[in-house]
């Protein structure tokens, strides 16, 4: 049964995604701190403990997946793609422009890691927007 | 695609909580597909029309 109730899979999302946002948000303080204390690290073992923050994020990609794959609500399966489908957009869109604009101007671009931002952003405001939209009313 | 399940609804004496219940889906996924922001699956829709024990085009006109 689904009604008011939140579902298994919506459950199983919110625990994913607290998960892989702390593990970020952890990966990246310990990623931050290491080379500040190492700043000489090169190599193989440096790239790797560079890219350790993206690990959660991929994980948090892995979880929406999952979420998709077992929510037997089809709205609630629409809503979620709506919001991916807007994230992906304005990501692609704000991209391509800072792109155009740094090759012909002496415009920097922010780093690559804000598209992961944006994208979030993106994704949980129309997420809002939608529930908003959607909130039952009154019988 | 226009409906009729709220009036249907209204005629049973139903809330969207019971009507969410009966069908398995969320209230917000019956608030949805009454207010036609959301137009139901095939499955679905058949799923609505034996509840309401109708023909699936009674409820739900194409236009």
């Amino acid at each position: 049964m689904i009604c008011d109730n939140e579902s298994n899979a919506a459950a199983k999302y919110r625990n994913g995604i607290i998960v892989t946002m702390s593990g970020y948000v952890f990966a990246l303080f310990g990623v931050v701190i290491y080379f500040k204390n190492h700043p000489q690290a090169s190599g193989v073992s440096a790239y790797a403990i560079a890219a350790l923050p993206a690990v959660p994020v991929i994980a948090m990609l892995g979880v929406v997946g999952i979420y998709l794959r077992d929510e037997k609500d089809e709205f609630l399966r629409w809503m979620m793609i709506q919001a991916m489908l807007w994230a992906t957009c304005v990501v692609l869109a704000t991209t391509t422009v800072i792109g155009f604009i740094e090759n012909f101007t002496g415009f920097k671009a922010p780093p690559a890691y804000f598209i992961f931002v944006l994208y979030w952003l993106v994704f949980g405001l129309v997420q809002g927007i939608l529930k908003w939209q959607g909130r039952p009313s009154d019988d | 695609m226009t409906n009729r399940l709220r009036e249907m609804r209204a005629q049973r004496g139903w809330s969207q909580a019971y009507l969410a219940e009966r069908l398995e889906v969320s209230r917000q996924s019956v608030n949805a597909i009454e207010t036609g922001r959301y137009d139901p699956s095939l499955p679905l829709a058949f799923r609505i029309a034996r509840l309401f024990d109708l023909p699936i085009e009674e409820i739900f006109n194409e236009e």
